[in-house]
């Protein structure tokens, strides 16, 4: 709106309006209303209403419910479709990348394994299948806008509706963040489903590097690197096999490779008893102190309270 | 940037946290199907949306007034209203929640006219050109408007 003469003119009036007295009023209302920022949660519920909504589909399911209860003429209204992006720029303090941007990324490895995308508020901004039995459970679960808790408990109570995990099942939480605070909050409530899952299972924090090799090889983070370990310790299996394996399957492979290279030990030991140079069985990863996991992996915790 | 500009619209519109939250969301919706219109400056997109945001609160008042309107007979408080209203201003800011409550307490005009000169600033033709009035009407709002607020002040 610029400057000029007719401006200049309302200016003069709009001084005729207000006076020396109405500075007063202004500075009243300035400080009243400058005490009004936007709430966090308001902020918070409405970034999801709106990543929810640009996905086109209705997002009632989203929405925490107000206190008050609405009618029908009341509620808000979600058939509105755009990228998220143009108007999360309006959102508060920050701009369009601030909130859209990725800042950690959790896998979730069962069979299906499924990647998330999340922000620095720990809300879903992206979800990825990585292999085709993901995509069946993608197609039945909307986890874009909920916190990551929701959307890995909704995901797991669709991997266990569409019969892909046993009881038995093997569930691996990996989380890959450059912001070791985010990493830490995360795997913590990653933690908390693990206990309360029923699943044998493992969370743990990995490196950004592990996630960029898993993508290459079309793997969630926890499942390539117990693949490597599989690997290290059987080296006719290949990365491919294990790729195409369930996490139950490789870490049955594993405790089998871990087993018989002990009994192998034993063996040698026994028959090198007093005759020189012991044969020794060269393993790596079984023998490395925590069992699992090799370089920058940060080992979690090991949900055996689960374990059958 | 323009959050905090929004939620003050709402806020001055509903003293009820859950209206301004829902109008807040609408706004914000409305602007998710704005398409493709670019504003030219970002003070053009503020002013849209502060036009939108007291839009959206004028239309859930007027839907309030509807439902409350039994047919036939006078306007009463619905069960909705007459629950405990959860403020949309923090609790620690009584003296602000009182001026608010003033603001809130003229009708709309004058209410939004004053509000976005006496707060935000603009001119009278701005004011004007937001509201789709003429503007000797955004004058003579804005006059009014302070002397109502001056008398219920003292």
């Amino acid at each position: 709106m610029m400057m000029d003469e007719s401006r200049r003119d309302d200016e003069a009036k709009m001084q005729d309006c207000f006076g020396d007295a109405d500075h007063d009023l202004k500075a009243l209302l300035k400080d009243a209303f400058d005490s009004v920022r936007l709430p966090d949660d308001v902020y918070n519920r409405a970034l999801k209403t709106v990543v929810s909504a640009s996905d086109g589909k209705s997002t009632a399911s989203v929405l925490v419910p107000s206190r008050k209860i609405r009618t029908k003429s009341h509620s808000l209204r979600f058939a509105y479709g755009m990228a998220a992006c143009l108007i999360l720029a309006l959102m508060g303090f920050f701009g369009v990348n601030y909130v859209t941007t990725p800042t950690a990324y959790i896998d979730l490895d069962i069979n299906p394994s499924i990647e998330l995308a999340v922000n620095r508020f720990d809300y879903v901004v992206g979800v990825e299948a990585i292999n085709e039995d993901a995509q069946e459970i993608l197609e039945e679960a909307n986890v874009i806008g909920k916190s990551s808790t929701e959307a890995v408990e909704e995901l797991m109570d669709e991997i266990a509706a569409a019969a892909y995990a046993p009881d038995d099942s093997f569930l691996e939480l990996s989380i890959a963040s450059d912001d070791a605070n985010q990493a830490s909050v995360l795997e913590s409530d990653m933690d908390a489903i693990m206990r309360n899952c029923g699943y044998s299972g493992r969370c743990s924090v990995v490196d950004e590097n592990v996630r960029i090799e898993a993508q290459n090889n079309n793997m969630g983070m926890g499942k390539y690197l117990a693949a490597q370990e599989l690997i290290a310790l059987d080296s006719d299996v290949t990365i491919d096999e294990c790729s195409h394996m369930s996490m139950r399957q490789i870490r049955d492979r594993i405790s089998l490779c871990e087993e018989q290279s002990e009994e192998n030990f034993d063996h040698v030991n026994e028959t090198n008893q007093g005759e020189g140079e012991p044969q020794g069985y060269g393993g790596n990863g079984a023998g490395n102190g925590n069992g699992y996991g090799k370089g920058g992996n940060k080992h979690g915790h090991y949900g055996m309270r689960h374990s059958q | 940037m323009h959050g905090d500009t929004v939620w003050r619209v709402c806020v001055m519109h509903f003293k009820d946290a859950a209206d301004a939250e829902d109008a807040f969301q609408e706004t914000f919706l409305k602007y998710s199907t704005h398409g493709e219109k670019v504003f030219e400056t970002d003070e053009h997109r503020k002013a849209w949306l502060i036009r939108v945001a007291s839009n959206c609160c004028k239309d859930m008042l007027r839907s309030e007034k509807r439902r409350a309107m039994p047919i036939g007979g006078e306007a009463e408080l619905s069960e909705v209203d007459s629950d405990i209203e959860h403020s949309a201003i923090q609790p620690t800011e009584h003296r602000a929640e009182e001026i608010i409550d003033v603001v809130r307490s003229l009708s709309d005009p004058p209410r939004t006219p004053v509000y976005l000169s006496l707060y935000e600033g603009y001119s009278a033709p701005e004011i004007a050109k937001m509201l789709d009035a003429p503007v000797n009407t955004v004058y003579s709002w804005i006059s009014r408007g302070k002397k109502l607020l001056r008398e219920a002040l003292s």
